[in-house]
């Protein structure tokens, strides 16, 4: 009995295939082909549509950049100058051939609003006031000091008067006076 | 020179494609129509895969490599569309009742009984579904629908088996509902 049953069951099943194959028969439209092709044009991209925008923005970037770098003063092209700083007065002391100077200042290098400080006076380097012969000493004394931090512990013993040398004599020209004479139109 | 050959490559690629097109483009529709048993949708979704694989012809040359790849886009691109579409049973029903003139097929099955068909087949998983629909389409045995899926023919039988199992069971209970009625 229930073979009889799987039997027709499996017999429908087939009867339902040999349906679906009749109902799959089926064609597409006669215009298929071609809304297919509509279709593939409306995605394809013009050929000469906006092709060329990123090659000549590219280039348009480019030129500005140049003529942006071309304008800039020196001084900004090369900011590697620009960062540079004077050596320390201590290195210069070290291998100083010749008295000069400490507190010289090294000139600034010139920035892209040069014409406004060109209006300012220049100043003048401050020169300490030194007897003439005591530059040399004084320049020694000032790079120690700023290479190592003063200790009174590490001053020598002996008098340092002896290092320093002999002071220059400074001669005081004796001052004259003179006797007033009362002019005549004078007050009393 | 570069521009010409480029040209004729462009142009031997189109001649290809529309040899692809006349030659799959029923494949494509029946796929798709074997999911949506709607002819308008189904034409939609096989348009649109046929158009993707012009996007990707280059690289689908070969011609049963073409239409095993259109199977599967077809294939999931209706599932999609079935899926999405809330509307479609409503569609389904109203299309099966305001048939203007029955088809050959429709009298000799009837049209209960090919609804009932679609039922049983829409009751199989989508593995055992692909399957039966591509056998179904005339002119696939079981070495070309092997093919189509990309597994082997021993697969394709196993499945076709327990596919005709299932449909049986369906079609038993589908008529044991009616008869209780």
């Amino acid at each position: 009995m229930d073979d009889e049953r799987r039997d027709d069951a499996l017999s429908a099943a087939d009867e339902a295939l040999d349906a679906l194959r009749a109902e799959l028969s089926v064609a597409p439209s006669p215009d298929f082909h071609a809304r297919v092709r509509t279709r593939i044009a409306e995605r394809r991209p013009p050929a000469h549509g906006w092709g060329w925008i990123v090659p000549a923005l590219a280039a348009a970037v480019l030129l500005i950049a140049v003529i942006v770098w071309m304008r800039a003063p020196l001084s900004d092209r090369t900011p590697t100058a620009a960062v540079e700083t004077p050596a320390p007065l201590s290195r210069a002391a070290d291998t100083m051939p010749a008295p000069t100077p400490p507190a010289e200042p090294v000139p600034e290098p010139r920035r892209r609003a040069a014409p406004r400080t060109a209006s300012r006076p220049a100043i003048e380097p401050i020169r300490p006031i030194v007897p003439p012969g005591e530059e040399l000493r004084l320049a020694r004394y000032v790079a120690s000091v700023r290479q190592r931090p003063f200790e009174a512990d590490t001053l020598p013993e002996s008098d340092p008067r002896e290092l320093l040398g002999d002071p220059a004599p400074i001669e005081i020209a004796p001052l004259k006076t003179a006797p007033l004479v009362p002019d005549e139109g004078s007050i009393r | 020179m570069a521009s010409l050959v480029q040209v004729s490559g462009d142009d031997a690629l189109a001649r290809e494609f529309e040899e692809r097109l006349q030659d799959s483009s029923s494949l494509a529709f029946r796929v798709a129509y074997g999911v949506l048993r709607q002819r308008q949708d189904a034409e939609d979704v096989a348009q649109e895969a046929l158009a993707r694989a012009f996007q990707r012809r280059a690289s689908l040359r070969d011609r049963e490599r073409f239409r095993a790849w259109l199977v599967r886009i077809t294939w999931r691109a209706a599932l999609d569309r079935r899926r999405a579409d809330t509307r479609r049973l409503r569609r389904d029903v109203a299309a099966v009742a305001d048939e203007p003139k029955a088809t050959a097929e429709d009298l000799a099955i009837g049209r209960e009984r090919r609804q009932r068909v679609w039922e049983a087949v829409d009751a199989l998983s989508d593995k055992l579904r692909l399957i039966v629909v591509l056998s179904a389409i005339e002119g696939h045995d079981t070495r070309e629908v092997a093919r189509l899926v990309g597994v082997s023919e021993g697969t394709v039988k196993s499945r076709m088996h327990r596919a005709r199992q299932e449909l049986a069971r369906a079609l038993r209970w589908m008529t044991s509902e009616e008869t209780t009625r």
